[in-house]
C-alpha cells in the first residue's frame, strides 16, 4: 500500500492520516460553523479587507465558502466522499493561501487572518499562511491513500 | 455508488443545515454597537451610523477621513459616525496613541487629538519615538489641555481597558485589519469611494424611513 509515508508501519501509519484526518475535519468545521452563525456581512469585511474578491462578488464568496468549509470538514471528520472532500478542501486551502500570500506581500494593515470569525481562535496572516501550508500537505496525503481507517466510505461501502 | 450512500450524504448535509439555522435562531441578532459619546460625530439622534475601527498608526485610515467628513457633511441629519479603536499589533506605538486619544477625550477634546494624530508630520514624528509618553504630552500641551493629568491618565494605564474593549467589539464582528467601515454596524464599506459609500448611505436611509 502507498501511503507516501515511506518506513512508518501501515497501522501507525493509518493512525496518523486517522488523527490529521479528525484535527483538520474539526478545523474546518469550527471555521466554517464559526462564520455560518454570524451575520453574513461580517465575514464579508473579512473578505473585503484582503482587497482582491472584486466587489460585486464578496457577498458570494462569503456566502458559499463557510458552506464549503462545514460541509468538507464533516464529510472529513466522518471519512464521507474523503477523497473528493479532501481535494476540495486542498484546493479552496490552496485558494487562501494565494489570497494570505498577497495580503503579506503587499503588507496590507491586518492584524489577523479572519479565519476563525469572532471566535477564540486568533491568527496572524503569516502564523495562517504556515497552517494552511501543512493543511495542504495532510490534505494531499489524505486525499492519495488507498487505505482510510474509521469512515463512513469504509461502512457504507464495503471498501 | 449505493442509495444507501447518497441518503447519508444527503442527511449530514440536512443535519448541517438544521443545526446552523438552529443556533443562529437560538443566539438572535448581535447586540448593537455601543457608541460612546465622545467619539461620535454627527447627529447623534440619526437614524445612520457608520463605525469605523480605525488605527492612528495606519495610513490607509488616515486616507479615508475625508470621505467620511464628505459624507457626514452630505448627510448632515441623518448620518453619525462612530469611532472604534482597532490598534494593529503590527503597529507597536498604536496602543498607545489610542489611549493617548482617550486620556485626551477626558478633557473634552476626543476629535481634536485624533486630527493631531493623523497629521502626517505628526505621525512620522510619533511612529518611531523611544518616548511616546513624553511626545503625547507634548502634543497634548499644543492642544492646550491640562498636561499634568493628561499624563498621569497616559502613564497610569487607565485607558487600556477601554481600547481593548474596543479592539475585541471588533474582532466579535470579524474586523481583522483597518480601516473597517460598517453602516449600521453591520453592512460593510468594502468599497472607500465617497460617491460608493453615499449611494449604501441614501439607500439604508431610505430602508430606514418609516
Amino acid at each position: 500500500m502507498k501511503l507516501g509515508l515511506p518506513r512508518i508501519p501501515e497501522k501507525l501509519a493509518l493512525a496518523m492520516l486517522f488523527s490529521a484526518r479528525v484535527l483538520i475535519g474539526l478545523l474546518f468545521f469550527y471555521s466554517g460553523f464559526s462564520k455560518l452563525i454570524q451575520p453574513i456581512e461580517y465575514f464579508e469585511v473579512a473578505v473585503g479587507l484582503y482587497d482582491i474578491v472584486p466587489d460585486a462578488v464578496i457577498h458570494r464568496v462569503a456566502m458559499i465558502t463557510p458552506w464549503i468549509e462545514l460541509v468538507g470538514g464533516t464529510f472529513l471528520l466522518l471519512g464521507y466522499a474523503l477523497e473528493k472532500s479532501a481535494v476540495v478542501l486542498s484546493i479552496l486551502t490552496g485558494l487562501f493561501q494565494i489570497i494570505l500570500g498577497q495580503a503579506l506581500v503587499r503588507r496590507l494593515p491586518m492584524d489577523e487572518c479572519g479565519c476563525f470569525g469572532g471566535g477564540f481562535i486568533h491568527m496572524t496572516l503569516y502564523q495562517s499562511f504556515v497552517l494552511d501550508t501543512v493543511l495542504v500537505l495532510l490534505l494531499i496525503q489524505i486525499a492519495g491513500a488507498e487505505k482510510n481507517i474509521f469512515s463512513l466510505d469504509n461502512k457504507l461501502l464495503g471498501s | 455508488m449505493n442509495k444507501n450512500y447518497v441518503m447519508a450524504g444527503v442527511g449530514i448535509v440536512i443535519f448541517l443545515i438544521t443545526l446552523v439555522t438552529g443556533v443562529r435562531s437560538a443566539r438572535g441578532m448581535p447586540q448593537a454597537i455601543e457608541a460612546e459619546p465622545w467619539k461620535v460625530k454627527g447627529n447623534p439622534r440619526a437614524s445612520v451610523f457608520i463605525v469605523e475601527f480605525s488605527d492612528f498608526a495606519c495610513p490607509y485610515c488616515d486616507k479615508i477621513r475625508p470621505a467620511l467628513e464628505e459624507i457626514l457633511k452630505a448627510f448632515p441629519n441623518d448620518v453619525k459616525l462612530v469611532f472604534k479603536h482597532f490598534p494593529l499589533s503590527i503597529h507597536p506605538p498604536a496602543p498607545m496613541a489610542a489611549e493617548a486619544a482617550e486620556c485626551a477625550a477626558d478633557q473634552g477634546k476626543f476629535w481634536e487629538y485624533h486630527d493631531f494624530l493623523f497629521d502626517l508630520e505628526n505621525r512620522k514624528q510619533w511612529y518611531p519615538s523611544k518616548d511616546l509618553p513624553g511626545l503625547f504630552t507634548q502634543y497634548a500641551e499644543k492642544l492646550r489641555l491640562n498636561t499634568a493629568t493628561f499624563r498621569q491618565c497616559l502613564e497610569s494605564g487607565a485607558k487600556k481597558e477601554i481600547v481593548r474593549r474596543n479592539k475585541d467589539e471588533g474582532r466579535k464582528m470579524f474586523v481583522s485589519g483597518t480601516p473597517t467601515c460598517l453602516l449600521n454596524g453591520r453592512k460593510v464599506f468594502t468599497n472607500h469611494k465617497p460617491e460608493v459609500m453615499k449611494e449604501l448611505i441614501r439607500r439604508e436611509i431610505e430602508r430606514k424611513k418609516p
